[in-house]
C-alpha cells in the first residue's frame, strides 16, 4: 500500500468514525431527552432526519469511490454512468426522506419518507440491472 | 474546499469536467478539444487532480482521465457554469479577460 493511499483510507475510516459516533451521540441524547424535555414526536422526526442525512452524505460520496480500471469487468463508461446515476438518486432520496420527516403530518411521515426513498432504490436497482443487461449485449 | 473551487473558476477545467461526464478519456483525446499548448492542458489536469475531481490512470504510455466527483461537486460545477457565464455578460470582466490572453 503506498503512502498516498494509506493515508486516503485512513482519512475515509477516521471520516467515517466521527459520522457514527455523532450519529450514535444524537440518537441517545433523543433517547435521554424524550418524553421529559423533547416530545417523543420531534425525538422521532430528529431521528428521521439524520437517517435521510446518513443517505445523502453516504450517496454523496458514490460516484467519488472508484475501482481501478484494470480491474473492471465492464465498460467503465457504464460504470461510470450507474455510479452517477446512483449518487444523485440517493442523494434526493436523502434529501426527500428527511424532508418528509420535517414537513408531513406526523401519521404519515414515516409512509410517505419510506415511499420516497423506496422509490429511490428501485430506480438505482432498475438502472443497475438495465446497465448489466446493456453490457452483456454489447 | 478551497482547491474545488479553484478548480472549478476556470472554463477550460470545467469543460474538461463536462467532457468527462461521458466516460473516461486519454490525456490526448481531451486535449484535442483545447486550442492550448500540452504544458498548459498538464497544469489543468494537475489542478483537477490534487482537488480530487479527476483521477489519472497509466496504461502503457497513455493516460486515462475518469471522473472523480461527489454529487455536491457536481451541483457546484453547474453552478459555477452558471455564474461564469453572467461574469462572462458583465462587459468590465470582458475586458480584464481580453487584456490577458491565455499564453499558447
Amino acid at each position: 500500500m503506498t503512502t498516498n493511499s494509506a493515508q486516503t483510507s485512513l482519512t475515509s475510516i477516521s471520516r467515517g468514525l466521527i459520522i457514527a459516533g455523532v450519529f450514535l451521540g444524537v440518537a441517545m441524547t433523543l433517547k435521554i431527552l424524550a418524553p421529559d424535555h423533547i416530545s417523543p414526536d420531534l425525538a422521532r422526526r430528529m431521528m428521521g432526519v439524520l437517517m435521510g442525512m446518513l443517505v445523502l452524505i453516504y450517496a454523496n460520496t458514490v460516484p467519488k469511490a472508484l475501482s481501478p480500471l484494470i480491474q473492471m469487468r465492464c465498460d467503465p463508461t457504464e460504470e461510470q454512468e450507474i455510479r452517477r446515476f446512483t449518487g444523485w438518486t440517493l442523494v434526493l432520496g436523502g434529501a426527500g426522506y428527511a424532508a418528509a420527516w420535517v414537513i408531513a403530518p406526523m401519521q404519515y411521515a414515516n409512509t410517505v419518507a419510506t415511499i420516497l426513498l423506496g422509490a429511490a432504490l428501485l430506480q438505482v436497482i432498475a438502472r443497475a440491472v438495465w446497465g448489466m443487461m446493456k453490457s452483456s449485449r454489447v | 474546499m478551497t482547491s474545488v473551487f479553484k478548480a472549478l473558476a476556470d472554463p477550460t477545467r470545467r469543460r474538461v469536467l463536462q467532457l468527462l461526464r461521458k466516460g473516461p478519456m486519454s490525456a490526448g483525446d481531451l486535449a484535442e478539444h483545447f486550442d492550448v499548448t500540452k504544458p498548459t492542458m498538464s497544469a489543468h489536469f494537475a489542478v483537477l487532480t490534487s482537488a480530487d475531481l479527476i483521477e489519472a490512470e497509466k496504461h502503457g504510455r497513455s493516460i486515462t482521465y475518469r471522473l472523480k466527483m461527489s454529487v455536491l461537486e457536481e451541483a457546484l460545477l453547474e453552478f459555477s457554469k452558471a455564474f461564469g457565464i453572467r461574469m462572462s455578460a458583465n462587459p468590465q470582466v470582458k475586458a480584464n479577460a481580453k487584456s490577458k490572453p491565455e499564453k499558447k
